[in-house]
């Protein structure tokens, strides 16, 4: 089993790797394009949006070929392949025609409901954090919102190159790893082929002359994926005895992304704006005032995740599942800090500049 | 009674001054005041061989801390000040926002007053790491809510804290009739040759914000007189790099740095122009002492270099502006403009103002707990309450900073 996981994983490397070129050529020709065409854009050029196609149409073949057959054919393969594509598809469409929030919205919020209804939400996992007994609907109301907020997260956080890439790598790998483990072969199978196409994904992201983007239909399909498989490694791992740890570790790897959405909506709103309101509030934008240097930045924010990710495994450990949980968000809530104070100084570093200029009032009278 | 009042001094290099501008600061300080204060510097024993140790600088006690009183140290080295003040001083003096962390349990736990110096800026300067700069920053907040009075060299400083902190900062700047007006002598012509003719000067520290390439570059391609810098070239990378492309050049003549008081206002007094490039935050030491030698000055364009000069000077923002200033103004306006600098040295860069104000300041501290706001409080009232009684004119009353 292990091996044809293996197997199948090389196969999505290989079938990405090689069809990224006959991809990038056909988006050259139908201008499918992420124009440079707006100051919150980092890249200056336009570039192919073919990552997200690319990854899908590797996975989904590989897939479907594993599918006849036991260990494989499960319920949540084919759920988050259906509602993945259908994100997939949403997001080509989106990269080309520009839809309209609400319209992206309203299709995510039928595939996660789609995801709900056929048996995924939190159960197992309300019961460890102690809010148990809740009627189905809610647990699912809350799980919608989990997956939602996930593939936003995902989204909202592929602003420079590779950081969602990375950050995917991090969560399929976390969850990949507990699966086989746990000896969940499908969810193990589905985190395997995403990590394979992401890492091919990564190597001409990462590139400087043959680079793609992977587009919001790219973050859409693997977003969904991941919440799936969370969703399923999560309720899974809560009947085992080290039902917190699966837990923590989950928690652990994908708090960045997310945290980092509510806390981008968060200022937002206390502004007064809408939430989806355009700003450079991201984390990466901010560690960008520091350094502009795309590679570092990325470095930075991996390194973060993954200490993180330590302090929370040991705290969990040492302290049990709330300990972990404090750690997690005591970590993250004093980075924001610091990258709050970031953004004072670098904005009050702009103003002095303005002020420095300044001729004096006299001067402007001579 | 302020007579006796012991006040200690912490943030300095210490005592006899060799280092900058707050090391000159507090000798002056010292030599003014220290009747009237029973004072202490805090110095760095890693800056004075044990032969140099003294334990009395005039009337005021040296105490000596194994730490360098600059760098990362400076944060140890001030809080180790400020907690060995905290045991007999009544006022404490601190030169710099390294230590401010601690001012929050001081204030809590004692009753001694602090007057702190916030220095020019320093977490916008470039030469410091990206830690070093958020510390600064913060510290910098710390030090202007945790003090009974802050002190900035520069109006336009206390533009800048009125703005961020809302609060009034204090302007004392530095004074320069330390500097000597040497006459040049024949033997001083055989070391320095160009004394024998108009030459401009400049004198800093060699870092990139003091523009010197900008300098360097408008110098050599057309000055119509030769420039003499003097500066530690051999500090630094970017330094060895500067002199080693510019030496050759003509117009151009590069000295390390010189220690001795007379030697370098002797090079310094005698020029025909005193060229300023420096562009951080405050008031500079070398640009106040070339006033006062009655030198015509051409700044960098900065608002503090304005301020200083109360906007008298000759201006330049850009190698093409510097350029054409010297192309176009003559030796004639530059006597004008020279005198019109030593015209405000002398009224307000003189030490005996300086500590004056310093005096007054200890004296305010020890009076009152409330920082002066910026916003007048006629300015909590609304309008329209404001006109109802007559008084409409208050509410449009527009802050000093704001123009």
């Amino acid at each position: 089993m292990l091996l044809r996981i293996l197997i199948s994983a090389l196969l999505v490397y290989l079938i990405v790797y090689m069809i990224v070129p006959y991809l990038r050529r056909l988006a050259l020709n139908l201008d499918w394009l992420d124009v440079a065409n707006s100051e919150r854009k980092v890249h200056t050029d336009s570039i192919p949006l073919v990552g997200g196609p690319a990854m899908a149409i590797g996975i989904l073949i590989v897939m479907l070929v594993n599918l006849p057959g036991r260990p494989f054919a499960t319920e949540l393969l084919s759920t988050v392949l259906g509602g993945g594509g259908v994100l997939l598809i949403t997001g080509i469409v989106d990269d080309k025609v520009d839809l309209r929030p609400l319209i992206k919205l309203a299709i995510q919020a039928c595939c996660a409901y789609s995801l709900c209804i056929r048996g995924f939400y939190f159960d197992g996992v309300f019961e460890m954090i102690g809010m148990g007994g809740m009627p189905v609907y809610v647990q699912q109301a809350l799980t919608f919102l989990f997956i939602i907020g996930v593939v936003n997260a995902y989204n909202l956080i592929d602003g420079i190159d590779g950081l969602a890439g990375t950050l995917f790598l991090a969560g399929f790998g976390w969850m990949g790893g507990a699966a086989l483990f746990l000896g969940h072969l499908d969810i193990a199978l589905l985190c395997a082929l995403s990590l394979a196409a992401v890492l091919a994904f990564l190597k001409y992201n990462t590139s400087s002359i043959n680079k793609i983007f992977m587009g919001d239909g790219g973050s859409l399909f693997l977003g969904f994926l991941l919440a799936g498989a969370s969703i399923s490694l999560l309720e899974r791992g809560s009947a085992d005895v080290q039902a917190p740890f699966w837990l923590i570790g989950t928690c652990a790897v994908l708090a960045l992304p997310i945290l980092d959405e509510l806390r981008v909506f968060a200022e937002r709103m206390a502004a007064g704006k809408s939430p989806l309101y355009a700003d450079n509030s991201h984390i990466h934008h901010i560690l960008m005032q520091i350094d502009p240097t795309h590679r570092l930045v990325r470095n930075w924010i991996l390194k973060i995740v993954f200490v993180v990710f330590l302090l929370a495994m040991v705290a969990s450990y040492a302290m049990g599942m709330w300990g972990g949980v404090a750690t997690i968000l005591v970590c993250l809530f004093g980075l924001f800090a610091l990258l709050q104070m970031q953004r004072t100084m670098h904005q009050q570093r702009e103003e002095l500049r303005i002020l420095e200029r300044r001729k004096s009032a006299a001067a402007s009278g001579k | 009674m302020q007579e006796g009042k012991k006040l200690a001094i912490i943030g300095t290099v210490g005592l006899p001054a060799k280092y900058g501008g707050f090391e000159t600061l507090t000798s002056h300080l010292v030599e003014q005041l220290d009747q009237q204060y029973d004072m202490t510097v805090y110095c760095s024993s890693k800056q004075y061989a044990p032969a140099d140790r003294q334990s009395h600088y005039r009337n005021a006690r040296l105490h000596y801390l194994p730490l360098e009183a600059n760098g990362v140290q400076s944060i140890p080295y001030d809080t180790w000040s400020i907690l060995h003040a905290l045991l007999y001083a009544d006022v404490l003096l601190i030169l710099g926002v390294a230590g401010a962390w601690i001012l929050p349990f001081v204030r809590l736990f004692t009753n001694k007053r602090i007057i702190i110096s916030i220095d020019g800026i320093e977490w916008k300067r470039d030469k410091w790491s990206w830690p070093a700069r958020m510390y600064l920053y913060w510290a910098e907040k710390i030090a202007v809510k945790y003090s009974h009075c802050d002190i900035s060299d520069n109006e336009s400083i206390q533009d800048y804290t009125a703005l961020r902190y809302g609060s009034l900062s204090n302007v004392i700047e530095y004074g320069a009739d330390h500097t000597m007006k040497v006459d040049v002598e024949p033997a001083d012509i055989d070391r320095y040759p160009f004394l024998a003719k108009p030459y401009a000067f400049k004198v800093c520290r060699i870092e990139p914000e003091n523009n010197l390439e900008l300098i360097l570059n408008a110098f050599s391609k057309s000055a119509p007189l030769p420039l003499v810098v003097v500066g530690n070239w051999a500090k630094s990378e970017f330094g060895q790099d500067l002199k080693a492309r510019y030496s050759g050049l003509d117009n151009l003549l590069l000295f390390d740095p010189i220690y001795d008081q007379r030697e370098i206002d002797l090079l310094r007094g005698n020029a025909s122009l005193y060229v300023h490039g420096h562009s951080a935050g405050g008031t500079n030491p070398s640009l106040v002492e070339a006033m006062y030698l009655g030198l015509p000055i051409m700044a960098f364009g900065v608002s503090y270099n304005r301020t200083t000069t109360e906007d008298k000077a000759y201006y330049f923002d850009t190698e093409a502006e510097l350029t054409e200033l010297l192309r176009h103004t003559s030796p004639d306006s530059w006597k004008h403009v020279g005198l019109a600098m030593q015209e405000v040295a002398e009224r307000r860069y003189r030490w005996s103002v300086i500590a004056t104000k310093y005096h007054a300041l200890v004296q305010r501290a020890c009076q009152t707990d409330v920082k002066a706001a910026v916003i007048p409080s006629f300015q909590d009232f609304s309008p329209e309450l404001l006109r109802e009684h007559g008084a409409g004119h208050l509410a449009t009353h527009r802050l000093f900073y704001e123009n």
